[in-house]
């Protein structure tokens, strides 16, 4: 891996030189994430901008998701810069804003919860420490429940749901918490052909809706039709930023091999990171958010 | 008034079983949520060398049991969110170490060594003084109002304390302030039960409740009614009994236990006799599915080529399978005799 600053060819490299923007969702300059010391990815520079779908596309192990996780406060910003919403990372705190849909496979089902009461979790940013659901908070929650088509399954215990359904309540959790962006961790990962199809309308109706969302996946056949824009991450770099067209383009002509982006279908725990664990046990060091 | 209610000693004793069987189980069902539920049990452990160090220098055994107590809930907490292997080792060291150390310092104190530890590993209820119940009862109220205080959030970092994490909530002081209200318990609960079967009225009356409701919300009312129901008529049934009351509640416990999987295992068989899964097809149901809607009782069943299919779990059920068409309400049009 060479030490200079990668330049992928699309011109993106333009605003490096600038300040972080602050009218940007998610503003990076040259950052990097990582575990303890070791950083997975570095040298990140993008904005991205209310209204836009952003596929993070890359294989396993590139650090795609460390990319996302370290937005949301999940890992440790080792350098550059990063603002949310034009507030630099460490003085951020209106987490809200940032809705998280993490990759599970199951829902912990060590006791009984329903869809509805999944859901609740999103309101909590939003409620006292002593207040309670209201009325308001119920219409939402409701309604969250409503754009991923699980209105009629509130009063079920959520483990009982298919995978697919259980991926659309972790959506309809982030929704309740009304974010200005979604950040979504291989929602489409591990579930069949079926449930993808009713989720890449679900996403196509929060696209319709204006959402700003940020996938990170290694296919895109879910999500052609609602992409915006694709960032390709590889070894820790980002290698490709731009419209999906170029993309296309750029995978067309010779460059670096990219073992797994389309049509490689995968589920069950087959498409854990080999190399390095996108949600493993390091994820709970401790020191970097409790403080 | 009932013969029981006649002594002092019993009234303290029953007041003290209430509140131990309403804290117990409300703490406990977190403890299950994140399947610590031995976790307990080692506290029960390292606080009965907090009890011999108190017996030993004169000091109240609660006191330096609680200390002892939540000492050791905080490296339990800090142990775990290092993630370590070797913690749960560490864990095993200081559970056993600490109620070796209490074996060896209580046999080196002078006021009957013997009868002290059976009284803290099993309770001994009746011999609850005024002043350790005010201490008790004020203890157990904080209990109770924290938890309550706490309660969605700590559901939610049980539930998924990554997401937890990116929603800024402070997972870390969640899990210590969990593990306090534990140690608080095992204490407030060490009259009462003893320290051995402590974790049991936490654990016990939720695995009860988890078999019989549907939500998170009713499980807890109802693990919360049993541990009372079992806490208050363990030391009522003690009494009568003569047998001692700390393992009369447990025993309780999993009567209701076991009463309750019987009744759960014949429940699910009888709802898989009367169960029939509609045909298996990937279209799924939903407002704008084309498939007209009929509400129904408090589910809505969507007409699929003349039957009605009802969502189940994760799949659809044939609504009503044994019933002829007749006997539905006149909603339905059945152009399709097929299924029914």
């Amino acid at each position: 891996m060479t030490a200079t600053l990668n330049a992928p060819d699309d011109g993106s490299q333009a605003i490096s030189s600038q300040a972080i923007s602050s009218q940007a969702i998610v503003s990076l300059r040259s950052a990097s994430f990582g575990y303890a010391d070791r950083a997975v990815v570095s040298d990140v520079t993008m904005d991205i901008h209310a209204g836009e779908v952003v596929a993070v596309l890359g294989p396993n192990g590139s650090g795609k998701s460390t990319l996302v996780k370290g937005l949301l406060g999940l890992n440790n910003h080792l350098g550059g810069q990063v603002a949310l919403f034009g507030t630099p990372i460490d003085r951020f705190h209106d987490h809200a804003r940032l809705g998280y849909v993490p990759q599970r496979h199951t829902l912990s089902a060590s006791v009984r919860a329903t869809v509805a009461e999944v859901v609740a979790i999103g309101r909590l940013p939003h409620q006292s420490w002593l207040g309670r659901a209201n009325h308001e908070d119920r219409r939402i929650i409701k309604e969250s429940l409503a754009v991923v088509g699980l209105d009629d399954r509130a009063a079920v215990d959520v483990s009982t749901l298919s995978g697919g359904q259980q991926r659309r309540v972790l959506i309809a959790r982030a929704l309740a918490a009304q974010p200005d962006v979604l950040i979504m961790d291989e929602p489409t990962a591990g579930i069949d052909l079926a449930s993808q199809e009713i989720l890449s309308q679900v996403l196509a109706r929060l696209a319709a809706r204006g959402a700003t969302m940020l996938i990170v996946t290694h296919e895109l056949r879910a999500l052609s039709r609602v992409l915006t824009r694709i960032i390709q991450i590889n070894q820790g770099r980002v290698t490709f930023d731009g419209p999906p067209g170029n993309h296309e383009l750029s995978q067309a002509s010779p460059g670096p091999a990219l073992d797994d982006h389309d049509g490689h279908h995968h589920d069950g725990d087959d498409d854990l990171p080999l190399t390095w664990p996108a949600a493993g046990p390091l994820d709970r060091l401790p020191g970097f958010h409790d403080a | 008034m009932p013969e029981i209610l006649a002594y002092d000693f019993m009234q303290r004793a029953l007041l003290a079983a209430l509140l131990v069987g309403l804290a117990a189980p409300m703490v406990g069902v977190f403890l299950v949520q994140r399947r610590l539920s031995l976790i307990g049990d080692g506290m029960g452990h390292v606080a009965l060398a907090g009890v011999a160090v108190g017996v030993f220098t004169n000091q109240a055994p609660v006191l330096t049991a609680m200390a002892f107590a939540v000492v050791a809930a905080v490296v339990i907490e800090l142990v775990r969110a290092r993630g370590r292997t070797s913690g749960d080792v560490a864990l095993a060291v200081m559970f056993y170490g600490g109620i070796a150390l209490g074996v060896v310092v209580i046999g080196r104190s002078q006021s009957g060594a013997p009868a002290n530890l059976d009284s803290y590993l099993f309770g001994a209820i009746s011999t609850t003084t005024k002043s350790d119940l005010l201490v008790f009862a004020a203890l157990a109220l904080v209990v109770v109002a924290v938890t309550w205080a706490l309660r969605p959030r700590l559901f939610a970092v049980a539930n998924d304390e990554e997401y937890a994490r990116a929603t800024g909530m402070r997972v870390t002081a969640l899990n210590i302030t969990l593990a306090v209200l534990t140690a608080v318990t095992v204490v407030v609960a060490m009259r009462v039960v003893g320290l051995l079967l402590i974790s049991a009225l936490m654990i016990v009356p939720n695995a009860t409740a988890q078999l019989v409701a549907g939500s998170f919300r009713a499980a807890i009312r109802l693990a919360v009614a049993i541990g009372v129901i079992c806490s208050v008529g363990g030391v009522a049934t003690a009494y009568y009994a003569d047998t001692p009351a700390g393992g009369t509640i447990v025993l309780l416990a999993i009567a209701l236990f076991m009463a309750a999987s019987t009744y759960s295992a014949m429940r699910d068989r009888i709802a898989r006799r009367r169960h029939l899964e509609a045909e298996r097809h990937e279209h799924e149901h939903g407002v704008n599915c084309g498939h007209p809607m009929i509400e129904h009782d408090n589910h809505v069943d969507y007409l699929h080529d003349g039957h009605r299919h009802a969502p189940h779990q994760g799949h659809y059920d044939e609504h009503d399978p044994h019933k002829t068409p007749h006997e539905h309400d006149p909603l339905t049009t059945h152009d399709d005799p097929v299924r029914h």
